[in-house]
């Protein structure tokens, strides 16, 4: 018998500033997230949560 | 009497061979687990775990937090070398010993003169491969030993593999219990039911695909403004703990069926949605610093 399937949600915040980054990530684990990852893009970050539903 | 030296024998030589060195498969540890774990004791304590927590500075709550899951990993790769070491000797141990002692016992019934004491022999013999072959099977897993032994191995790189790529970061975006977290699941990655379950979970090549799946993937444009400071510092006041009974009174603001993600969204969302946010707070006597 099969396990059911889970699905990924993901949730891409775009535009953080250095300041938001360490509150967004730490809300972010604490909502639950499974994997939270953080790319800097010019002066801003873009910070991807995923999640499963 | 007479016929009683080969059962003895058999019975000596079985524990012989199960207690032959070659079949631990593996040259002794230079040190004992003991002796092993007590390199890394200070860091298992509430002591080093307090010394993170009170740490403020980045660098200081890293190092701390570094030092805590490598100690961690390193007492847990300590206790799955020893579990898998005795496991599969303990598996040879048990197969080998018990043919033998069947072979001796088989052996003594075809020499024994009376018919009595054959008819025991044979019956002792059965015995030992019936036992022999039920505990093979179900505590040892027979011959798919090896395999579960290598599942526990691929699991534990994998999580591994996560744990340090968590490491190199910095403990705002790995703080100690997302590290403790995955350490809990690099111990599971070592155990027997982990590995049968990875196994399971790999022979269902449909559902594996489906879980690997995004469902979906929503963009939201951060905005950090004032309100999201103070709703911020509302829900986790001395900046790191959330406030259980702020975060209960957010979500019944934001909406009756709201998630701890759409909280998310509104702090770091429009700011249209801060100010009802605030609003509704304020309104029920909360104070927003």
């Amino acid at each position: 018998m099969p396990e059911p399937a889970h699905h990924l949600e993901q949730r891409v915040y775009t535009g953080v500033t250095e300041e938001e980054r360490p509150v967004l990530v730490a809300q972010l684990w604490h909502a639950g997230a499974i994997k939270v990852e953080t790319v800097k893009t010019s002066d801003t970050y873009t910070v991807t949560a995923t999640f499963r539903v | 009497m007479r016929s009683i030296h080969p059962f003895l024998m058999s019975a000596i030589c079985a524990l012989a061979v199960g207690g032959c060195q070659s079949l631990n498969g593996a040259p002794t540890p230079i040190e004992s687990r003991k002796e092993a774990l007590a390199h890394v004791s200070a860091q298992m304590l509430p002591a080093a775990i307090q010394t993170y927590d009170d740490a403020t500075a980045e660098t200081a709550r890293r190092k701390a937090r570094d030092r805590i899951i490598r100690a961690r990993i390193y007492a847990i790769d300590v206790n799955y070398n020893d579990f898998s070491r005795s496991l599969s000797t303990e598996q040879k141990s048990f197969v080998v010993g018990s043919d033998v002692l069947a072979a001796g016992l088989t052996g003594a019934a075809t020499l024994a003169k009376s018919a009595r004491t054959k008819t025991h022999l044979t019956t002792y013999a059965g015995f030992v491969l019936g036992i022999r072959g039920t505990v093979d099977k179900e505590l040892y897993f027979s011959k798919t030993l090896p395999a579960i032994i290598a599942q526990m191995n691929a699991s534990r790189q994998t999580v591994l593999a996560k744990i340090t790529e968590g490491l190199a970061r910095p403990d705002s975006d790995y703080p100690l219990a997302a590290g403790l977290a995955d350490l809990e699941a690099y111990y599971v990655a070592g155990t027997l039911n982990g590995a049968l379950a990875a196994i399971s979970k790999e022979a269902g090549v449909q559902t594996q695909t489906a879980e690997d799946r995004i469902a979906s993937v929503t963009t939201i444009a951060a905005q950090y403004d004032d309100l999201s400071r103070k709703l911020s510092r509302y829900w986790q006041p001395d900046g790191v703990a959330f406030d259980a009974g702020h975060e209960a009174r957010m979500l019944a603001c934001v909406g009756p069926r709201a998630s701890v993600v759409d909280l998310v969204d509104v702090i770091h969302g429009t700011a249209a949605q801060r100010t009802s946010l605030v609003a509704c707070l304020t309104a029920g006597g909360a104070t927003l610093n």
